[in-house]
């Protein structure tokens, strides 16, 4: 292993990572948790995974499937208390944004939009490459990704209205 | 410039100035050395030596939320899981959820679909059902090939094929006693779901299963969904993953066919009571939080 290239890499995309973790999550503390993680299974396959292309997109797909199982149980946690309370609660609202920002207009989202509308216009990541990230069809991301820019137009309008 | 294309503008610099102002407030050096004593701490050896493939790879079967990890493959090897349901819901990381915990139903007659609670004043839904009756059938109903992510039609492959990592089972209860919500009839037989590590021996979970058993059951949306067109009637999943036992005499004992947990142990509790549910149960929202008024 190259200790200086993969430092290099890891000053190069833990940042960026910690970015699409909060845009996700909203939470600072969990997203540079998962950013960690990541870049521990990065290490433990640098052989492998420096001779790709593109690292940060192995990078993308292993922190997009953590971000996506800490919101599935997070929401084990709430389904009980939906079908008991017989209403859809708020999708894990990030706590520590401020009104009108990116991380609050988003908290509207699924997590999957979230996570594809991030990766689309934050990262700047095309559709062809979304879909290998999350491994999920070319038409989900499609799909998802209109849903959200459906939804967060609502949103936009109905903010500006008020 | 279409209204399209200046919500697309809009959106992407919204994100792009919050992501780059998310990353430059990141102490690089400091997260590098956090990640250099992680990597020197006594975990770590065991993360690089461990034999599970694909760590910390979840799924959410039927919506039940269970965590799976793939169950680990010795090179093709043909050969099914014919391991207590106990031990292949351990292989999956299953946790249940936390609901019998306070300030939600503390135990099976709680869980009752006849028990009715209100929220803030407002009746709530229930679980669908509660069913005793004898297994008469277990089926293989289909394969996942992911197991992370949210599933998708795009997932399914046939049931025990080489590509499946997780295998969705059907046991059909003939069912004989129990209560439905809000006092519907009770239907002659239920399906209800398992998530299991794939390849499924089906004829050792059948005889695991087989006999009388008692279940609180909620109609599961998700393999509806995902299943579209594939699927005869209503699917039922285990209410919190849990809510399955044995009958014994008037008696259905939860738990045994699950991994032990700190919230769920083993629980003996008379049909009857179950039956009959706990009553009226108030919750009144406070700080944000639905609680018990007790």
């Amino acid at each position: 292993m190259t200790e200086s290239s993969f430092e290099e890499c890891f000053r190069e995309h833990f940042p960026r990572l910690v970015a699409l973790g909060e845009s996700m999550t909203g939470d600072s503390g969990v997203a540079h948790e998962f950013a960690q993680e990541a870049f521990i299974r990065l290490h433990d396959r640098w052989d492998t995974v420096s001779t790709y292309e593109r690292p940060e997109k192995w990078l993308r797909r292993v922190m997009s499937n953590l971000l996506i199982d800490h919101h599935r149980s997070r929401t084990a946690e709430r389904r009980a208390v939906e079908r008991l309370a017989n209403r859809v609660l708020r999708d894990e609202v990030p706590d520590r944004v401020e009104p009108g920002e990116w991380l609050e207009l988003v908290a509207v989202l699924p997590a999957r939009q979230r996570l594809i509308v991030s990766l689309f216009y934050g990262c700047d990541l095309p559709i062809s490459e979304i879909f290998e990230v999350l491994g999920v069809s070319e038409n989900t991301v499609k799909s998802s990704l209109s849903k959200a820019r459906n939804t967060l137009r609502a949103e936009m309008e109905q903010r500006h209205v008020e | 410039m279409s209204n399209d294309d200046q919500l697309a503008e809009q959106l992407r610099r919204m994100a792009t100035r919050s992501m780059e102002r998310r990353a430059a407030a990141v102490d690089t050096d400091a997260a590098l050395n956090d990640h250099r004593v992680r990597l020197d701490s006594p975990h770590a050896p065991d993360r690089r030596d461990r034999r599970w493939l694909a760590a910390a790879a979840a799924v959410v079967v039927v919506a039940a939320g269970i965590t799976a990890i793939a169950w680990p493959r010795d090179g093709g090897n043909p050969e099914t899981d014919a391991r207590p349901l106990a031990e292949r819901l351990e292989a999956l990381g299953e946790e249940p959820a936390e609901t019998l915990s306070a300030p939600w139903w503390r135990g099976a007659v709680e869980a009752s679909p006849a028990t009715h609670f209100t929220l803030d004043g407002e009746e709530v839904d229930a679980p669908d059902l509660f069913v005793v009756g004898d297994v008469v059938a277990v089926n293989g109903l289909t394969g996942f090939s992911s197991n992370e992510g949210p599933l998708t039609a795009d997932d399914l492959v046939d049931f025990n094929s080489s590509d499946a990592v997780i295998d969705i089972v059907v046991v059909t209860i003939e069912v004989d006693d129990g209560v439905a919500e809000n006092d519907q009839p009770l239907p002659d037989q239920v399906d209800f779901v398992l998530g299991l590590p794939a390849p499924t021996d089906l004829m050792s979970l059948e005889q695991e299963l087989s006999g009388r058993v008692g279940a609180i059951l909620f109609r599961t949306q998700y393999l509806d969904q995902t299943l579209a067109g594939r699927l005869d009637g209503a699917l039922y999943d285990v209410l919190d993953g849990y809510f399955l036992g044995r009958v014994q005499g008037d008696e259905v004992v939860f738990g045994e066919f699950f991994p032990p947990s700190e919230f769920f142990g083993v629980e003996t509790v008379r049909i009857r009571e179950i039956i009959a549910g706990a009553g009226d149960i108030e919750m009144v929202t406070r700080n944000g939080e639905p609680t018990r008024v007790d």
